[in-house]
């Protein structure tokens, strides 16, 4: 395992409680609302925040453990970092930022340029490292930054937010190169992310963190399929509700509201309704769904071909129709409508 | 361009008005009462080179004293947290408004040699600082040496910090971060607070004839020239008036861009 670390940690209002092992060539996507302390977790594996209690190996080395009080600082981490902002030395050209790292670690100037300069053509940039990063687009610093962080041969990568900087033209190539240097680099990555495709295109595994706490762990496929929490379901695009079973009914524990499932269950558990199964009618219909719950319409998104209409009630649901849909029944905010679902549409897994 | 059409209060202008002629009439009469077809000769009398000379080498080693003393101290403001922290910058900056004649009576204290200090670098080192050229360079240092660590400070303060998280990841150990990464991008305010601290050195004048003394070729630097040479030679007094004047307008238009806006 080239990174294991459990992170505890208390700063101001955050605290932060996290697991993680990392394996050789893997990526593994931190994936997370803002504030919940992901750039903390990058900050504690670089060495420039230490951990309140825990241990941190990177490569076989303790490098943070505050029972021994072991504390290896950042400088001497095998550690690449790009930060959020790529943050390239605005006084050095794109060949020194990159030169930086080898120049520091007593690499002489003639050899340390050379290596810059074979990681810029690396990552497409050759023929700009005369350049000061002022006078350069924001992939084109995302790039280099890249090579400055790989050029210094880390064993560990850790990217900040690599792509919230750039637009949306920009990304989707940006994004693409980095998912090929992340296959090349034979060391463990860790990315810290609030955009999920971000984690869909370039990390392996994914771990979810909320309010300092991990919610949920596994593959892109995994955490998609089940979501474990609301910010998941909501990043998705799905309607989670958290309840009781008790045989084929489930009490919802947030709201007033029950759920009818297909299969009895018991105990806690998840049940998770894709919007495109919630049906919307004006009168209470009579057929064989065996969900219908009274809901007011609060909202529209428009995504792609679809409307999704949200609402509120006893059951808070998203429901996906479209727009012909909204246009016939004449849908309007503030007016109060009859969702319903079959109990089949239903999936339920333990909570 | 005004975004409205009301008139402009004329108060407020007149007032206004009556403040700029205010500064620019005293330096008006300057410059017209110099004698300007003596002024060569003026300039290079014994006297004038000798304060001329001797106001150089004063002035840039306290700039040089300030800078090599200043930074370390801007740096641990600027960076370290510890009890005490704004006493000590409360005392540093005190000299920008203490009535250098204060300092001066501050020093002698100190450093004379009865002082705390002067007393046994006298009796240990035989070195005596009052009434001497390195006496006139300390009390130089004392008043010029805030300018420097409140510019730089706050140079500090407000520089982005993760560029330097950036070169620790990158494996840059303290004193390469800061020659590398910290000085170079506040290098400009570096620049201007030693300008200032020059500027302030060169037109020193109480601290120093308090401390130092008032000696021709060692302690009598332009502005003690100048307040010497009025009673005597009025039009050498003015001629090394122009001389401070033309360096002040220097140093404005040196850091115009930090003090007077681009509109």
């Amino acid at each position: 395992m080239t990174l294991a670390a459990a992170v505890h940690l208390t700063m101001g209002t955050l605290d932060l409680d996290l697991d993680i092992a990392v394996e050789a060539g893997e990526v593994v996507a931190l994936l997370g609302p803002n504030g919940a302390g992901k750039t903390t977790v990058l900050r504690a594996l670089a060495g420039l925040q230490a951990i309140d209690t825990g241990c941190i190996t990177i490569d076989g080395t303790v490098v943070d453990d505050p029972a021994v009080g072991r504390f290896v600082p950042a400088e001497r981490r095998p550690v690449g970092v790009v930060f959020q902002d790529y943050l390239l030395f605005p006084h050095l050209t794109l060949l020194e930022n990159v030169a930086f790292g080898p120049r520091a670690k007593g690499v002489g100037k003639t050899p340390a340029r050379a290596d810059a300069q074979a990681w810029l053509e690396r990552v497409g940039m050759g023929d700009l490292s005369g350049r000061k990063p002022r006078a350069v687009s924001g992939g084109q610093a995302q790039r280099a930054a890249l090579a400055r962080a790989l050029a210094t041969d880390p064993r560990l990568l850790l990217l900040d937010e690599p792509l919230a900087a750039l637009d949306a033209g920009t990304r989707l190539s940006v994004r693409r190169d980095l998912r090929h240097h992340l296959a090349e680099f034979d060391g463990a990555t860790v990315l810290v992310t609030h955009d999920a495709l971000d984690a869909l295109a370039l990390a392996d595994r994914v771990v979810i963190l909320e309010h300092g706490t991990v919610t949920q762990v596994g593959t892109i496929a995994e955490v998609t399929t089940r979501p474990r929490s609301g910010y998941v379901a909501d990043l998705i695009g799905v309607n989670l509700l958290r309840g009781e079973a008790n045989g084929t009914i489930v009490e919802l524990a947030d709201h007033p509201g029950r759920v009818i499932i297909a299969d009895p269950a018991h105990g806690p558990v998840l049940a998770l309704i894709r919007p495109h199964a919630v049906s919307l009618h004006h009168h209470l219909p009579e057929g064989s769904a065996r969900n219908h719950w009274l809901g007011e319409i609060t909202g529209f998104d428009l995504l792609g071909d679809r409307v999704r209409v949200r609402l509120a009630g006893d059951v808070p649901l998203v429901a996906e129709v479209t727009p012909g849909a909204v246009t016939e029944m004449a849908l309007a905010e503030g007016e109060s409508v009859w969702a319903t679902v079959k109990a089949t549409e239903i999936e339920v897994y333990p909570a | 361009m005004s975004p409205t059409r009301r008139r402009p209060p004329v108060l407020v202008v007149a007032v206004a008005t009556v403040t700029v002629a205010f500064f620019v009439i005293p330096l008006v009469g300057l410059v017209q009462r110099a004698s300007w077809s003596s002024l060569g000769a003026d300039l290079t009398t014994s006297q004038s080179l000798t304060a001329l000379r001797l106001s150089l080498v004063c002035s840039l080693s306290a700039a040089a004293l300030s800078v090599a003393f200043g930074l370390p101290l801007a740096w641990v403001l600027a960076r370290l947290q510890f009890p005490g922290r704004s006493l000590v910058r409360a005392l540093v900056l005190l000299p920008l408004i203490l009535p250098p004649v204060v300092g001066g009576v501050a020093l002698l204290s100190a450093f004379s040699r009865r002082g705390i200090v002067g007393e046994h670098l006298y009796d240990w080192f035989g070195i005596q600082l009052t009434f001497t050229t390195a006496g006139a360079v300390l009390a130089e240092t004392f008043v010029a040496l805030p300018f420097f660590v409140i510019t730089v400070e706050a140079a500090l303060r407000s520089m982005d910090r993760r560029y330097e998280d950036v070169a620790s990841t990158l494996g840059a150990g303290r004193w390469t971060v800061f020659r590398r990464v910290t000085l170079p991008m506040i290098a400009p305010s570096v620049l201007a607070g030693t300008v200032l601290a020059w500027a302030r050195a060169l037109g020193e004048f109480g601290a120093t004839i308090t401390f130092a003394g008032n000696i021709i070729g060692k302690t009598q630097t332009l502005p003690l020239a100048v307040y010497l040479s009025l009673e005597s030679n009025p039009d050498v007094a003015l001629a090394l008036s122009l001389v401070l004047l033309g360096v002040s307008l220097l140093v404005i238009v040196s850091l115009r861009d930090r003090w007077l806006e681009r509109s």
